[in-house]
């Protein structure tokens, strides 16, 4: 199979500390991984190297055979953990910013999102709840027809009906030949879409799997065997 | 794809700016209307014209100063806050973004200059007034070429606009740099007004230490140099050591600004 990412070597210090320590797998085209660890264990600093937001201090990752620039950047999908949206634009500008900025953007795909949830086009993102906020992000996200989403914490700090509201929207819109890589510590609520696992401990990826053969060897859920491994 | 960047950078700055471009319109033209009020009248028609004018200055000021601001403060909540997250993951180098900050920064300032000197016009432009500035302006350029000679007077009057431009494109160079380095720290604030501190610092050490090798050694070279030399020569000479100056520090603070966004950018 094809692979969407490719990582070797990946190495990151921050002033003295390892955030990621000689990190080596792929991904293949049409997956759905996750990259599930403890908080701090090295997740965010793999997106955000992936995203282009940070430079590896060794090693590199390629996306699509490309190293990380403006070519990757045309075909990933980034849902960073933190709110990235524009306070004072509106949900309208938001989309025609997504628009103007990514070619693989469908305006219809996100009208028909926020008409879902009953969110208001013209409200500004400022008069907007944190939930309502995070659906917009989502919905800006995927509603891109990217080769890869990366998705940092999409469920965390939402009601579970929102939650729900998240994996449906992530499973309904992307399409089957796109990787998605869900980073999250909310194993139990993810494990039912994903195909891969990735499990990263203290900057260091110590299990690299698929969610079947992880059942089949060890004969538990990814939750209860993540909670084995990562067991304090 | 650059142009759409240029294009949402340009609607982000005028949103700000094109309200407080109609009210300095409006403040002046109500300034050119009670202008027409003569001056040994009294009461509350006296008390506006007083108002108008002043509010009118208060504009021109607040034009300069806001908009100044507003272009800084546009790098720093774009590249280097939340917003940062979507900004440079648009797919975009960092030097795409520094040149579309920094080209829009320097049209907003000019649209600054020409919306102030338009305001002073709408207040004071009368046919008599503008007749003695033309007058003035005109006296001042014959002067001026009767001192310098007309080819170098041109030449100066080309170069004078030119170093504007590239100062104040140093200047919000020098912002963008600071800021960048601060990025680097817990307060990203703090620690842009200490870089910025510590880089004027520099540039003042740098400048005093060359001002004072050239009162050292250089009175001897500069007899030689200017003993034949001339008046031409000179403005041209100190000219070109001007522009030398500015663009060089021009490039050290871009290449300053562009190394900390595309290697150590840290939006945390």
């Amino acid at each position: 199979m094809e692979n969407i990412l490719e990582c070797v070597a990946l190495t990151k210090n921050f002033k003295g500390n390892v955030a990621l320590n000689n990190v080596n797998f792929n991904i293949g085209k049409g997956k759905i991984v996750g990259l599930l660890g403890p908080n701090g264990s090295g997740k965010t600093t793999f997106i955000k190297i992936a995203a282009g937001l940070l430079t590896p201090t060794f090693g590199e990752i390629t996306i699509g055979g490309n190293k990380i620039g403006v070519e990757t950047k045309k075909i990933v999908s980034y849902l960073p953990d933190h709110n990235f949206l524009t306070p004072s634009m509106t949900v309208e500008g938001m989309i025609n910013y997504f628009a103007d900025f990514y070619e693989d953007f469908v305006v219809e795909r996100a009208e028909k999102m926020l008409s879902s949830l009953s969110i208001n086009p013209r409200a500004k993102i400022k008069t907007l709840s944190k939930g309502t906020q995070e659906k917009v992000e989502l919905i800006l996200v995927m509603s891109r027809k990217a080769e890869l989403y990366l998705l940092d914490e999409p469920i965390a700090g939402v009601d579970p009906a929102t939650r729900d509201y998240i994996l449906r929207t992530i499973l309904s819109n992307y399409d089957s030949n796109a990787t998605i890589i869900i980073s999250t510590h909310l194993i139990s609520d993810v494990e039912q879409i994903l195909s891969d696992v990735i499990f990263i401990n203290n900057s260091e990826v110590v299990l690299c799997d698929t969610v079947d053969n992880i059942r089949d060897n060890y004969q538990k859920s990814v939750d209860e065997y993540f909670r084995e491994v990562f067991r304090c | 794809m650059l142009r759409k960047l240029y294009k949402q950078e340009f609607i982000s700055l005028y949103k700000t700016m094109l309200p407080l471009y109609f009210v300095l319109v409006g403040l002046s033209l109500l300034t050119r209307v009670f202008s027409y009020i003569k001056n040994d009248q009294k009461g509350i028609l006296a008390f506006w014209k007083t108002v108008t004018a002043t509010l009118s200055v208060a504009g021109i000021i607040a034009v300069f100063v806001v908009g100044s601001v507003v272009v800084i403060v546009r790098f720093y909540q774009n590249l280097l806050t939340k917003q940062g997250y979507l900004t440079f993951t648009l797919p975009f180098k960092a030097h795409n973004h520094i040149f579309c900050k920094l080209l829009c920064g320097i049209v907003v300032m000019l649209t600054n200059a020409v919306v102030a000197v338009g305001s002073v016009v709408l207040m004071l432009g009368t046919k008599e007034n503008m007749t003695k500035i033309f007058e003035f302006i005109n006296e001042f350029i014959n002067s001026y070429f009767a001192t310098t000679g007309k080819a170098n007077g041109i030449a100066t009057m080309i170069e004078v606009p030119i170093m504007i431009v590239l100062s104040i494109c140093t200047t919000l160079l020098m912002f963008y740099a600071s800021m960048a380095i601060g990025q680097q720290f817990k307060n990203k604030i703090l620690g842009s007004v200490i870089a910025y501190f510590c880089i004027y610092a520099v540039i003042q050490a740098i400048n005093t230490f060359i001002l004072v090798i050239a009162t050292i050694t250089g009175f001897d070279a500069a007899e030689s140099i200017f003993k034949n030399a001339t008046f031409t020569t000179i403005t041209q000479g100190f000219m070109a050591f001007i522009f030398f100056i500015i663009i060089t520090q021009g490039i050290i603070y871009y290449c300053i600004t562009n190394y900390f966004l595309s290697k150590k950018l840290n939006l945390e």
